[in-house]
């Protein structure tokens, strides 16, 4: 609940979405924005859910959270 | 759903005595205080409770200062002769072992549970013991059937009692409020740290970025090293491509020189050639031309050949025809050639007859005079009268004479004769007769020839058209060159033109063009394997160390450390956000609690939030202070105002729970230290107010130990607490000795 909050805050972030996702649309109404983030494929953003995890209780380990990131960078 | 405590019992715990004492307390449901005298056991009950609850009982010790101290301990081999009740351990034997601890029964959602914390103390000496063993016991309870052990781990089972996280504000220790350890300093950061979940988890998700920034900086660190490495192995590669490219670079020289060659060849070639084909164009048109001229002069021959043919046939005895005579310019000419070679014969003739004359040589000479025609005779002819009425007949074949016939006896040989006969008479009798006889033959042949041409005057036209023709070719001749020439030039302009064509050594270029085409093919085929290993090295180049590996970890770290910077600015905000919520509510507690006292009315608590940097990390510091209403922060210890703060404050993080959540709030001398007024609202606010579902108050105040009993304000708040649904109050009366305790209800 407080991740998918946390995820809004940061997703309705003007300065990081003006840089990372700026064609990413974000509306108030909007409550939960992981199944947005994952249509949208934008990378950063797509880190900024793997990172938060909202959707799970326990956060990735850092391993494979490490892991998805620089896949999703492709790194 | 928030927890009950339904009773405890300390077991041998200090001056509380063995199991089969009667040590159990119960509480009801609501408020529940016990009061008793000093040193009677309420701290140690109030142990109890955070033995229970946190493994860990407050030990009062005595500084270096002299000034005594509350500090939290474990129970252990160093300080267990000093909680172990010492009647118990003085019926003790030794080597001999007794049961210390606290046994608790709560209720959580209709369900009792028992928890037990037993310490086994094996008495080592007379007066000396130690920790055997250590254990804890849960069961389930029901009211006729007693215990039936529950295997759970305690810390869950402790956790529906109590969440640990709401235990520094409903585990309150009074004698040690001004200086509680959860609500100041590191206690007060970890409180507050507990109730702002969101903060916790951006300081979880912050660290796991930590764990990223980390890994990202190594992947960084080791892709320079790599690229470190593959910048030797770029140089090698560049230089190695360097090499390749200077030798492509010469190349490319040769190959524009040989191409330059080779067009040079080319055209120099192609322009001999050029010439030389003119040339041979100037050849055949110089051939053609001189055909023409060697036709014309051919065409000319022919007119004298005709003509000569024509002459010669005039003088050939046998073929000469009298038609031949038409040309009359030729028959003169004729005659005069005649008379040349006839006087050539003559005088030859005459010379041999000179010579060899005899008789009868004279005799054909005078016989060949006598019967020359004799010029009056001709001029007879010339005026016969024929038969048919015409004038001119000859006298020998007894034809007519033609005009030209007349023209001719009259004036060629009439004259002639009568010239031969000057002669004749000059040269004597033989000469006479030769000449006569020639006439003669003449007139023979003159009459043959005149039949003949009566017979036949074609034989004119036939000369007439060989010549006509012949003169006409030369003209077709002479007109072909001169359209040739004015077209051509003349055979001197050919003849120039061809000599000025220097194209005799055009092979010359031809063979330098070859060479030039073969060394340019040579130079291009060792140019393309080159420039191919060179485009190869350039893509192993870009492929290697070209990468954007680098500039992605850029990116990503960039990014991260983005959102780190809004994970903190979000943190900071949650901080000062609850500290400005927590100070108000604490405030409003504060003024409750001192609603009796207008004293502390211009007071004010305060919730100040330190940060600090360190590093790329905000760390956050909170404390909790009073100011007076100049804003001055207030530092007398000891004071109402700063024994009240911390209870304010832990009253404001009560209340940012909601009530079904609210675990029993326990306090050992909360209000100690503050006055009778103050006293009266903080027993009335935890009375009334619905904050609170059980509370457990340990209080030393209400006591007068000179009478045993309760005070006048303790009877006061005795009978409020009474009137209270679920209001229990207890005296806590020790028995003596250490011997053990009762609770008396009052």
């Amino acid at each position: 609940m407080r991740k998918i909050e946390l995820l809004k805050n940061i997703v309705e972030n003007e300065t990081l979405k003006e840089k990372y996702w700026p064609t990413f649309k974000t509306e108030k109404d909007i409550r939960d924005y992981s199944k947005l983030i994952v249509m949208s494929n934008n990378k950063y953003l797509m880190a900024l859910r793997n990172i938060l995890n909202p959707q799970e209780d326990r956060s990735l380990s850092s391993g494979v959270l490490y892991k998805k990131i620089l896949n999703q960078f492709n790194l | 759903m928030s927890a009950t405590i339904n009773s405890i019992k300390p077991i041998n715990w200090f001056n509380y005595k063995g199991a089969d004492e009667d040590n159990e307390v119960e509480f009801s449901a609501g408020t529940n205080v016990i009061v008793g005298k000093n040193n009677g056991g309420k701290t140690k009950l109030y142990n109890a409770f955070r033995y229970i609850l946190t493994d860990k009982i407050t030990f009062k010790k005595t500084g270096p200062d002299g000034i005594p101290f509350f500090e939290p301990v474990k129970i252990d081999d160093e300080n267990i002769h000093e909680i172990f009740n010492y009647r118990t351990l003085e019926e003790m034997k030794v080597n001999h072992t007794r049961p210390m601890g606290v046994e608790l029964r709560f209720t959580h959602k209709d369900k009792q549970y028992v928890v037990e914390k037993i310490i086994t103390v094996l008495k080592v000496s007379e007066n000396n013991c130690k920790i055997q063993n250590k254990e804890y016991k849960v069961y389930t309870y029901k009211d006729g059937q007693g215990k039936r052990p529950y295997k759970v781990d305690l810390k869950d089972i402790l956790e529906k009692l109590v969440r640990r996280m709401y235990l520094p504000f409903f585990l309150l220790e009074g004698e040690q409020m001004g200086s509680m350890i959860p609500l100041k300093g590191a206690g007060l950061k970890e409180t507050i740290k507990s109730l702002t979940p969101a903060a916790t988890e951006i300081d979880n998700i912050v660290s796991k970025t930590d764990e990223l920034q980390e890994k990202i900086d190594k992947a960084i660190k080791a892709n320079e090293k790599k690229i470190a490495g593959l910048d030797d192995k770029k140089n090698k590669l560049v230089k190695e491509k360097h090499d390749i490219d200077s030798q492509l670079e010469v190349l490319q020289e040769t190959m524009n020189k040989n191409a330059e060659d080779y067009k040079r060849y080319k055209e120099s070639y192609d322009l001999l050639k050029a010439k030389a084909s003119e040339a041979e164009d100037k050849k055949k048109l110089l051939e053609e031309l001189q055909g023409l001229i060697g036709g014309k002069k051919n065409a000319t021959i022919k007119i004298d050949e005709s003509h000569q043919n024509f002459l010669d046939s005039l003088t050939d005895t046998t073929s000469f025809n009298i038609s031949k005579l038409f040309d009359e310019t030729s028959v003169n000419e004729s005659f005069n050639k005649l008379d040349e070679r006839l006087n050539d014969v003559i005088a030859k003739r005459r010379l041999e007859l000179d010579e060899k004359i005899n008789k009868e040589d004279e005799r054909l000479i005078e016989k060949f005079e006598s019967k020359q025609p004799h010029p009056n005779i001709l001029r007879q002819m010339l005026v016969h009268e024929c038969e048919d009425g015409s004038v001119g007949q000859c006298f020998v074949c007894k034809s007519k004479l033609s005009p030209e016939g007349k023209e001719f006896i009259e004036k060629v040989l009439i004259p002639h004769f009568e010239k031969s006969g000057d002669t004749r008479n000059e040269k004597g009798d033989v000469q006479m007769q030769t000449t006569q006889v020639l006439k003669d033959s003449f007139n023979e042949i003159l009459n043959e020839a005149r039949a003949s041409f009566m017979a036949e005057d074609g034989f004119i036209k036939q000369y007439e058209e060989e010549q006509l023709e012949c003169i006409e070719n030369v003209e077709n001749f002479q007109s072909e060159i001169e359209d040739f020439q004015k077209k051509h030039g003349d055979e001197s302009d050919i003849e120039g033109a061809i000599k000025a064509s220097d194209y005799e050594d055009f092979q010359k270029y031809d063979d330098g063009k070859t060479t030039a085409k073969i060394n340019l093919e040579v130079a291009k085929k060792e140019y393309i394997a080159l420039k191919k290993k060179s485009d190869e090295l350039q893509k192993k180049i870009n492929e290697d160390i070209n990468d954007d590996t680098a500039t992605k970890y850029q990116e990503l770290k960039g990014f991260i450390d983005d959102l780190d910077s809004v994970f903190e600015t979000s943190k900071e905000k949650i901080y000062n956000e609850f500290a400005q919520d927590l100070e108000k509510k604490s405030n409003d507690r504060f003024h409750k609690l001192f609603r009796n006292n207008k004293e502390f009315a211009n007071q004010k608590l305060r919730v100040a939030v330190d940060q600090t940097e360190l590093g790329k990390r905000k760390h956050f510091d909170f404390d909790a202070f009073c100011e007076d209403k100049q804003g001055r922060r207030l530092t007398q210890e000891g004071g109402a105002a700063t024994a009240l703060m911390p209870l304010s404050l832990a009253f404001g993080l009560i209340d940012f729970l909601p009530k079904a959540q609210n675990p029993p709030f326990i306090a050992d001398a909360p209000v100690s230290q503050v006055t009778v007024d103050t006293k009266k609202s903080f027993f009335q606010t935890i009375i009334g107010d619905q904050t609170f579902n059980q509370s457990i108050l340990i209080c030393m105040d209400l006591w007068d130990s000179e009478k045993e009993d309760l005070t006048d304000d303790g009877i006061k708040i005795c009978k409020e607490v009474k009137q209270q649904e679920n209001g229990r109050f207890m005296c806590l009366i020790p028995k003596p000795e250490k011997s053990g305790v009762t609770f008396k209800i009052k």
